[in-house]
């Protein structure tokens, strides 16, 4: 009987795969937390007015509307970004794999390589998705405990004794469809990636650096779409929701399991 | 035992490397594997391990073809490159990580590997020299004990006491089961090692016997008797220094780096002679 997958071999992968490329983890990690503090105070402006404020003045009418609106989608969504550097990460394991004929040669099956980067992915991205929750909750507490008596006051005060409150507003934490659906995201450009790059024979930089612009147009052009979807409610049926999205997903999951497991048995060096 | 039948390879369709060879290695010993610039050794040692399939032909390593990349054929292989391809680890943890997939390797052994050849096993790869880098890799090379080993110029980037500790850990600690071929150039950094000579020339291998028959073909010397025939004569020899048949059996000392040269530049030279154990 052919052995084709074995748990001890798996782990070594992994931990081979850990001690790889913990370095660009800690990278993402990083950016996420410069990008989460960088929107904050940067671009939101309303902590850092905050900061700097003379001891009297008190919160504005426009900032009490900033705070309930639903305009921090755009900088909530650029703490994701840094999940696209997955891509260099498959791009460096798969090279590793069909350059270096040592690593070629190692007892692993084309099953284990196939799930090695996939296992990889999955935990940089769940672990990068706890941290964003962990600052999300922080920024979002922090939000309600300087600004929500005083938001509420003030809008009150303006004839908006009920104001409605933004899904993405200051206010809220993100919600969990959202962590799902950009890590949904994230996986299946990954597995897309992982497809390419092992489709091409030699993996020059040119065609990393074609395949790193058509995923981050289509990350960008799925940016925009979300936009657009929570702003002006212009899509009825949301991205990534529901169980025919599910189904959808496992298919795909499935084909590209199939898909790469095939081209890695293809691999010579 | 790992067989080659017929195997054809070439980079490009136009342009063959290999064409038809056919090798059987059964032999425990440690085999030294020459050929001139381009002949395919550095193919042929990754077609062997399977890192490469041939066009024509199959390479099987205990009977299963290298082709389904069988995790038993892999598990008894191990193919050190010449450039090195470690990464940036300490060579402990690389002894702790890679080591587990090989069943019998030996991080004691490893340890004493990397001892003998003066190199700490808790700096980074990075942090080493090259040559010490290729100490770190032929120790894995030796701890991981795989009946098959490839060795594709070892003892590039070795200082001259490394590679005089090379040769002593080769012949000290390869195992009596074990096949082991050393590609190299440097013919006498592995002449007083090696069991056995490989010679490659014109896309395929011209000579596969143990030194020992060699040395009852071919005489090494200087003070030929009438019997024995002159085969060849490096230009600019002076006396009788040369290449003769040895009908007598006479021993004398093998000179390989003359050998291969006639074998290069004679290539009829071996027509009478049994240069192959295994005759296809």
């Amino acid at each position: 009987m052919k052995t084709t997958f074995n748990l001890s071999r798996l782990r070594v992968g992994l931990a081979e795969f850990y001690y790889l490329y913990r370095k660009n983890f800690r990278t993402m990690a990083l950016l996420v937390l410069i990008l989460a503090i960088v929107c904050n105070f940067y671009l939101s402006k309303i902590l850092f007015d905050f900061m700097m404020r003379d001891g009297k003045e008190s919160l504005s009418i426009a900032t009490a509307h900033q705070l309930i609106g639903g305009k921090l989608i755009i900088m909530r969504q650029l703490m994701f970004a840094p999940m696209l550097l997955t891509i260099p990460i498959l791009y460096q394991f798969i090279k590793r794999v069909r350059t270096k004929v040592s690593r070629n040669l190692m007892p692993f099956s084309n099953w284990e390589n196939t799930l090695i980067p996939i296992l990889g992915t999955i935990a940089i991205l769940f672990v990068l998705s706890v941290e964003i929750f962990l600052l999300d909750t922080a920024f979002t507490q922090t939000y309600r405990w300087l600004f929500y008596d005083d938001a509420m006051r003030l809008l009150a005060q303006d004839g908006q004794l009920y104001p409605y409150i933004e899904r993405y507003s200051y206010f809220n934490f993100f919600p969990l469809s959202h962590y799902l659906s950009s890590f949904n995201n994230f996986f299946v450009i990954s597995l897309i990636v992982m497809i390419g790059l092992l489709s091409t024979w030699k993996l020059s930089f040119l065609r990393l650096m074609g395949l790193f612009l058509l995923v981050g147009g289509i990350y960008l052009a799925n940016f925009w779409i979300s936009f657009r979807t929570y702003n002006w409610i212009m899509i009825a049926i949301e991205n990534n929701n529901g169980i025919p999205q599910f189904i959808c997903n496992i298919g795909l999951l499935i084909i590209s399991l199939y898909i790469i497991k095939h081209l890695f048995k293809e691999s010579q060096v | 035992m790992i067989s080659a039948k017929q195997i054809c390879f070439g980079y490009k369709k136009e342009d063959q490397v290999l064409n038809g060879l056919s090798l059987d290695l059964e032999h425990p010993g440690i085999y030294g594997l020459l050929g001139k610039n381009g002949t395919g050794k550095t193919t042929l040692l990754k077609l062997l391990a399977g890192s490469l399939f041939p066009d024509q032909g199959q390479v099987y390593i205990d009977s299963i073809s290298t082709q389904e990349r069988h995790i038993s054929s892999l598990q008894q292989v191990y193919y050190l490159a010449e450039r090195t391809e470690s990464p940036d680890w300490p060579a402990r943890r690389l002894g702790n990580i890679y080591g587990k997939l090989y069943p019998n390797f030996d991080q004691t052994q490893y340890l004493h590997y990397l001892n003998v050849f003066e190199v700490n096993p808790d700096i980074g790869n990075k942090s080493l020299s090259m040559g010490q880098q290729k100490k770190v890799e032929i120790s894995f090379a030796l701890a991981t004990q795989v009946p098959y080993l490839f060795m594709d110029e070892p003892t590039n980037g070795l200082d001259i006491l490394s590679k005089k500790q090379f040769r002593k850990l080769i012949s000290q600690y390869t195992s009596e089961q074990q096949i082991l071929i050393i590609s190299t150039h440097q013919f006498r950094e592995i002449d007083r090692i090696i069991d056995r000579l490989l010679i490659m020339d014109n896309k395929d291998l011209v000579l596969n016997q143990s030194l020992e028959v060699i040395g009852e073909q071919f005489l090494f010397s200087d003070a030929p008797s009438a019997d024995e025939q002159l085969l060849y004569q490096d230009e600019g020899i002076l006396g009788k220094y040369g290449l003769y048949t040895n009908p007598s059996k006479r021993i004398s000392t093998l000179d390989i780096e003359l050998l291969f040269t006639a074998i290069c530049e004679r290539p009829g030279l071996l027509k009478n002679i049994q240069n192959y154990e295994n005759n296809f």
